[in-house]
């Protein structure tokens, strides 16, 4: 007892002494990073050009199989090959408006559906196997993740019945409403297979999904798509995998912690829960650390920084808080409990509570997740764009203060939907023109584009660069 | 002297269709202050555009007509940012004394901001609206702001 004291406590002096702190989630709302930061470095951006002409982009990704491609998914249910050179090709990689010949099976009627997301098996290159989140028209916007496989013969463009010979259904998720569907899918450090699931829809989380554990809405989730043993399998480790397990009932010598893993009602592919509408999140490259950018309600936007050491389980605190906030938020002072795992970083919308002026800066509506940049000055910062304000933010550590710095990157014209990385680590972006009441259809409205976010002294030149304000 | 001699000569052929003839006003873009290439005459354009691009005065203004299409197109595509009244929610109010951009203090400035676009959802409505409905639905917005009782 003598002897450990005093190791424990040079123990914490030489911790103290690093010159980096590690990362922490933050204790108390004040710790909750806001717009006016500074990311070490104060890093400069600009996005320059890749590709346009897309319907509605909602999605980037690479199959991390060195052939330099990007494939840019369009909300219409079409995914688009974009080669190294930045040419697009001209037949999509898969079109799930032809697999059936009754018709698209994607539901594009709101705004918020269509297809979401691809993400490609971390041993593509071998089997093939790529996954697709889509909201289905034949099951009335249900979510559906399915996996289809590439003909090594015909690695650009996967036919309608080759498309249809190889596709498994992996999950199909309810969805009582027609918005915040989710939508991100993509395989984490871990192999598994991690899905954005949203509350569900309306507002103010009307079936408490948040909290109900028998629901995947509201949820990351986290499942294992290699088994041949129906549609996936539950990850040993996953924080629920056997909470639900029936059991015999012993009340004697049972500890409380034990009692508290019996959740009877506990679906076992749920990784953590409490998110509103977690359509884009990304896992740092280096760390394996994931991001999420929580879609909020009517006053603020969240991002949900979870270490890669995480054994899982996290509340988030939808809906019981919106980001650092209460909800509902009715005024300036709203008083309430911290409940759950805060965010690590919040922005406010025009008006931050129910009454208050109008912000002039540092407001957006829909904070919408493009990826961890390792470069450019840049240690591991989430981009985040904003679906309304144009802002480009960056959201990262900083070691010598101990703290989250959450800086605007770019104010730009464009209303990013979505981001992903190439295969060189740079952080793409997509832009679309379907704001809320101006949308007309994927097919109808003005077509997007494709960036990379690349530090301001390396954009080629003669490139094209967004237009930002100065 | 050159020079001059061919500007007149496509002017009076009315094939100069740049921003550089709108008397001597250049459209901006509102974000980084680029000169804009806004077509300013020519074929397809009404003459109510034309004289628009010439004077900066909106010819729809207190035109019940043109209110009326403009109202129409406010409905489709402002009103879910600036609300029916136009007292803002996502997009700022027009019902301010003060504009967000110096530039949109004048028509003008108005028509680049909507023609080109600004800031994230504020998108550049020439890919969907043409010149005369743009100037219709910024009739509108005087409307509504006279309606509020603004200055």
């Amino acid at each position: 007892m003598r002897l450990g004291r005093p190791i424990a406590a040079f123990a914490v002096a030489t911790l103290l002494a690093l010159p980096v702190a590690a990362q922490q989630v933050p204790q108390t709302v004040d710790e909750v990073a806001q717009p006016g930061g500074t990311l070490p470095g104060n890093p400069k951006v600009a996005l320059v050009k890749v590709a346009d002409g897309f319907a509605d982009p909602v999605n980037v990704a690479n199959a991390g199989d060195g052939s330099g491609r990007l494939f840019v998914v369009e909300r219409v249910g079409r995914i688009k090959i974009v080669n190294e050179d930045g040419s697009v090709n001209e037949d999509p990689f898969l079109d799930l408006t032809k697999l059936n010949p009754l018709g698209s099976i994607v539901q594009t009627g709101f705004v918020e559906q269509g297809l979401y997301a691809v993400a490609f098996h971390p041993n593509f290159e071998e089997n093939g196997h790529f996954f697709v989140h889509y909201a289905s028209l034949p099951f009335n916007g249900d979510g559906m993740i399915v996996r289809f496989t590439v003909d090594p013969d015909s690695p650009d463009v996967v036919s309608a019945e080759r498309a249809n010979e190889t596709s498994k259904v992996i999950m199909r998720i309810e969805q009582p409403w027609y918005n915040h569907n989710g939508g991100q899918i993509e395989f984490g450090p871990d192999g598994y297979l991690y899905i954005g699931s949203g509350d569900g829809g309306w507002e103010g989380d009307p079936l408490q999904a948040g909290k109900d554990l028998s629901t995947k809405l509201a949820k990351m989730l986290r499942i294992d798509v290699d088994t041949e043993n129906g549609a996936y399998a539950i990850p040993e480790s996953n924080p629920f995998a056997h909470a639900s397990d029936e059991r015999l009932m012993n009340l004697f010598g049972i500890t409380e912690e034990q009692f508290a893993e019996i959740r009877t009602k506990a679906d076992p592919a749920i990784w953590a829960y409490g998110v509103r509408n977690p359509y884009e999140f990304a896992f740092d490259p280096e760390t394996g650390d994931l991001f999420i950018a929580d879609v909020g309600q009517n006053h603020w936007e969240e991002i949900i920084w979870q270490p890669a050491d995480s054994k899982g389980g996290e509340y988030y605190g939808w809906p019981d808080m919106g980001a650092g906030q209460c909800h509902p938020l009715t005024g300036p002072d709203t008083e309430c409990p911290t409940v759950g795992v805060l965010p690590v970083a919040q922005y406010p919308h025009q008006t931050p509570y129910p009454g208050a002026d109008q912000l002039d800066e540092n407001w957006g509506c829909s904070a919408q997740g493009l990826g961890v940049a390792r470069y450019g000055g840049m240690d591991g910062a989430y981009l985040v764009g904003d679906w309304c304000s144009g802002r480009l933010w960056g959201l990262g550590w900083d070691g010598d203060n101990e703290t989250w710095q959450f800086q605007e990157l770019l104010q730009t014209g464009l209303q990013f939907t979505a981001g992903g990385l190439d295969e060189d680590g740079y952080v793409m972006a997509v832009t679309a023109n379907n704001f809320y009441l101006a949308d007309q259809g994927p097919e109808a409205n003005p077509p997007g584009t494709l960036w990379r976010v690349m530090p301001r002294d390396e954009v080629p030149e003669g490139a094209e660069v967004a237009r930002t304000k100065q | 002297m050159k020079l001059a001699h061919a500007l007149a000569a496509a002017v009076l052929a009315g094939s100069i269709t740049t921003a550089a003839n709108a008397g001597d006003y250049t459209y901006r873009h509102v974000l980084d202050g680029s000169p804009l290439d806004i077509p300013t005459s020519g074929e397809g354009l009404s003459d109510a555009v034309k004289a628009f691009h010439r004077t900066g005065e909106n010819p729809f203004v207190d035109d019940a007509e043109a209110l009326k299409e403009g109202k129409k197109v406010y409905s489709q595509y402002c009103q879910a940012c600036h609300m029916p009244d136009g007292s803002g929610r996502i997009g700022p109010s027009f019902l301010d004394k003060d504009w967000r951009y110096e530039s949109t203090a004048s028509m003008r400035g108005r028509f680049a901001i909507v023609y080109a676009g600004g800031a994230g959802a504020m998108q550049a409505f020439n890919g969907r609206l043409g010149q005369d409905e743009i100037l219709k639905v910024l009739a509108y917005i005087e409307e509504l702001r006279a309606q509020a009782g603004v200055e």
